[in-house]
């Protein structure tokens, strides 16, 4: 029989222990959360049947967990416990205290539920409400969150470019970085030109907060022909015209130079209010406000200027070239008569592609005029002959070693033409043989109608020496100097739509279309349906230099991007 | 009633930030559609470019103050003194529970107050913030031209993406989410759900003390593992994985088959049918936490994205002005 004072403690509110005691006798004593248990434990974590309280073969007593069953002793796991004074056993959520026994016990227990058990089971709402149900619960601040971006960002993408800026050294090393400091300012790919570069922004960006300057492009592009005068007033302008104003970079690797026309029509739009003095007009738009073209003609005599009608002004455009032709013959529908027979002529047979200029080939009296037989220049009287197309002294000469060989291989001298000379026989023979060449040369080759006068200008007949002038020759080469044309781009454009030659008998006719031509098929910036768009630059250059010579002496400054 | 009839931030004033905000955008894609841009294409170095640049950035200002000015200090402290004012006028017995409310009346006060910050009230600031964030989007990308690149400048429109995206969403949950959490919560609310889940369980607790051991394991495993909230993923998806509760759910069926004493059999019917009606209320307080957690989620991305906007638009222009 084991005698055994239970006492079954709780705390007030205070924290005090109140307990509640009782005794009880049994051999064995049964502790578990069952209903039969002379020890009652009720909670889910004491098992139906816990343990049991026996006496031992030695008198002791002892605690004696179920099979499989643990409990913690004074922090040790344990199955079977002497139930010694002091003894801390941890039951579940109780704790069991052995105490000293109490008179006629044999054995004396605290019962107590542990304090954390107690709000497990009484204050269970309250660990519920301790359980975060909300985000913001679980520690997670937006602001915090916030103050963490914003510095992750200053240092990512603040300081780290800047750096550079600050270090030669740096900025070398990080240029060279697949993935370098300064690429997360860039706002775009760098031209063609300037990529060389790289990351090495203060090539250009000289002054932060300042805008690249012309000096700093200059550096490397000094010999860059400028759009004015030198000594022009508006030479001032160029300070409002930086060079950024037109190439402004970071656009792409062929976006550097503008091509929209509203930089320039900010000028040339009302260029007369403001040059009151300018020859020019004012241009606004292809399509609508563009004068019409001048045309570049050769300099009168002593004049050094160019003539620069406008070819609209038919009296002043007249080509004073020294030839005689007829487009009109040359380009007869039905042929012209041959040595081959009757030739169909077009343009092209004359006019031939220069592929390495915008310019056609030069015509060449043998190729172009003389290939089919027709325009060889000859002779007739008082024989037959050719001469080759050459200068005049050339073909002197040709007709003199003709007569020449002539009176020395037979030895007499033509007693006709050279009856009244006088002198020894090599005196009569020369003087003969200048006469005969004269002669032929004035009746036949430099005739005004035929031969060399079919397509020159000569005068000199009535000299009696061999004085004869030909009309010096001033065939035009580039009617539009200033501007750019390709025929290569309209070669889809019969020749005859543009140039109305096939009724010119002149050669001092110039067929050269004016803008309306042009307007059939081109129009301004705004593009149009069926139309070309065209801007200013399609067809001018601004850093042609206009008519200015390059600047002298001016070289460019070989900028080695390694070393900056 | 009036409250029903309340115009939503959507049709505030009669739509007037919608047409404001239509206005902007029309003008934006016309200029967009008309101005020629040299050959260098439409990119925010252009005149307009430039002028969509500075627009989107002021937008971003007025936007970025409607965020401070909720937030402001001074306005919460208004907010409690005017509360306080309001409780100590109020009746001591009013039910706070009903919508016609001191507390809502005061709430309503306080959204429709005329002179809230420039004469506009907080709604009407709401709904601007709303349509001019749809405003910024055009006006940001017509500003980039279509041109992107790995750079803080296309990183800038991005965060700008972000937040009117997390800011949409919010909108979104919004309008539908508030609806759901009353036909969810019904007249409770989630503090009087978790008090009858700790009711059910010590009730079940008493119930199965005679029961074995089996079935008190489960109960405790319910009990004590079962949680409400509790983490992220929780929060957000509104189910816990391998629930201890539908676990004892479906565990007691299974073990009460082994039972056959009558009364053990009807204690374990008593059990289920608890466990059932816990599982339904832990289900509740579930989606109750993920309706308010969805609620809460997206300003963790509004808010920060928009202080991570506000450093790349500066950066942005300060990079544009120091390389210029």
């Amino acid at each position: 029989m084991i005698s055994c004072l239970v006492t079954h403690l709780s705390r007030n509110p205070q924290g005090a222990p109140i307990g509640t005691e009782s005794v009880i006798n049994s051999d064995v004593l049964d502790i578990g959360r069952g209903a039969a248990c002379r020890i009652y434990l009720p909670d889910h974590q004491v098992y139906l049947h816990h343990a049991t309280i026996n006496r031992g073969d030695d008198g002791h007593l002892y605690l004696i967990c179920h099979a499989g069953i643990e409990i913690r002793v004074n922090g040790a796991m344990m199955h079977t416990v002497p139930l010694n004074i002091g003894t801390h056993i941890e039951l579940g959520p109780y704790e069991i205290i052995v105490l000293p026994p109490a008179q006629g016990c044999d054995l004396a227990i605290s019962v107590e539920m542990l304090e954390q058990h107690q709000l497990v089971r009484d204050r269970a709402i309250e660990l519920h409400k301790k359980s975060p149900l909300t985000i913001a619960a679980l520690g997670y601040s937006k602001r915090k969150i916030s103050i963490l971006f914003a510095f992750l960002f200053f240092l990512l993408f603040v300081v780290i470019p800047l750096l550079p800026k600050f270090s030669t050294s740096l900025n070398d090393w990080q240029a060279e970085l697949p993935v370098t400091m300064t690429d997360s300012w860039r706002p775009g790919e760098l031209s063609e030109g300037h990529d060389v570069f790289g990351s090495k922004c203060s090539v250009c960006h000289r002054q932060p907060f300042t805008a690249v300057s012309s000096e700093v492009c200059l550096e490397c592009h000094g010999n860059v022909p400028s759009h004015f005068k030198a000594e022009s007033t508006h030479a001032k302008d160029t300070k409002k015209m930086n060079c950024t104003s037109c190439h402004k970079d970071h656009n792409g690797k062929f976006g550097l130079v503008l091509h929209d026309s509203s930089r320039c029509r900010s000028c040339h739009a009302n260029l007369k209010k403001q040059k009151p003095d300018t020859t020019r007009s004012n241009v606004a738009n292809f399509k609508s406000a563009h004068p019409s073209f001048r045309v570049t003609l050769p300099s009168l005599e002593n004049a050094t200027e160019p003539l620069r009608p406008l070819l609209n002004d038919k009296a002043a455009v007249v080509e004073q070239n020294g030839l005689k032709f007829s487009h009109l013959a040359h380009l007869n529908p039905k042929g012209i008569s041959s040595n081959k027979g009757q030739m169909i002529m077009v343009c092209e047979d004359c006019h031939r592609r220069n592929a390495k200029s915008k310019n056609f080939a030069h015509i060449e009296m043998q190729r172009d005029c003389q290939q089919s037989g027709c325009h060889k220049v000859r002779y007739r009287d008082p024989m037959v002959g050719v001469v080759p197309h050459g200068t005049v002294g050339e073909i002197e000469h040709t007709v003199h070693q003709f007569f020449l060989n002539q009176i020395s291989t037979t030895g007499t001298i033509p007693k006709e033409e050279c009856r009244d000379i006088k002198g020894n026989g090599v005196q009569r023979s020369l003087g003969c043989v200048n006469r005969l060449t004269f002669n032929l040369l004035k009746i036949s080759l430099f005739r005004k109608t035929m031969s060399c006068g079919e397509c020159h200008e000569i005068t000199g007949h009535d000299s009696e020496d061999m004085s004869w002038k030909f009309a010096p020759l001033k065939i035009n080469r580039d009617w539009f100097p200033l501007a750019k044309f390709s025929h290569s781009k309209h070669t889809v454009t019969p020749c005859e739509k543009c140039h109305d030659k096939a009724n010119s008998k002149l050669s001092s006719d110039i067929s050269l279309p004016d803008i309306d031509k042009c307007r059939e098929c081109h129009v301004g910036d705004k593009v149009a349906d069926h139309k070309v768009s065209s801007r200013c630059d399609s067809c001018h250059q601004f850093h042609d230099g206009l008519s200015y010579p390059v600047k002298a002496g001016i070289k460019p400054t070989h900028v080695d991007p390694t070393q900056k | 009633m009036d409250w029903i009839q309340r115009p939503t931030v959507l049709t505030y004033g009669n739509n007037r930030y919608f047409k404001l905000s239509s206005v902007i955008i029309s003008i934006a894609i016309f200029a967009f559609v008309l101005f020629e841009p040299s050959n260098t294409g439409h990119y925010g170095g252009t005149i307009l470019g430039y002028t969509l640049g500075v627009s989107s950035a002021t937008i971003v200002i007025i936007l970025f103050y409607y965020g401070l000015l909720k937030r402001r200090p001074p306005l919460q402290r208004e907010r409690r003194t005017k509360l306080y004012d309001t409780k100590n006028t109020a009746p001591q017995n009013e039910n706070i529970s009903l919508p016609s409310s001191s507390a809502t009346k005061e709430r309503r006060s306080f959204l429709s107050r005329k002179n809230w910050r420039f004469h506009v009230t907080l709604q009407g600031w709401l709904s601007g913030h709303i349509y001019l964030g749809g405003t910024l989007i055009v006006l940001a990308t017509l500003h980039t031209g279509f041109r992107f690149s790995w750079s803080v400048h296309t990183l800038s429109y991005v965060f700008l993406l972000i937040v009117s995206a997390t800011g949409y969403y919010g909108l979104y949950i919004y309008t539908l989410y508030p609806r759901v959490m009353t036909q969810i919560l019904g007249q409770d609310t989630l503090d009087m759900i978790i008090k009858q889940i700790a009711e059910i369980d010590e009730r079940a607790r008493i119930l199965a003390l005679d029961m074995p051991d089996d079935v008190n394991q489960l109960l405790l495993k319910s009990r004590l593992e079962t949680h409400i909230g509790s983490n992220l993923y929780q929060m957000l998806t509104g189910e816990q994985l391998n629930c201890p509760t539908a676990y004892a759910a479906k565990q007691i069926q299974v073990l009460g088959a082994k039972y056959v004493k009558n009364e053990q059999i009807k204690i374990i019917a008593e059990l289920y049918s608890l466990i059932l009606r816990k599982k339904t209320l832990v289900n509740r307080a579930h989606i109750a936490v993920m309706l308010k957690a969805r609620m809460d989620a997206w300003l963790y991305l509004h808010v920060p994205f928009s202080v991570a906007l506000m450093a790349s638009l500066s950066v942005h222009v300060l990079a544009i002005l120091f390389y210029w």
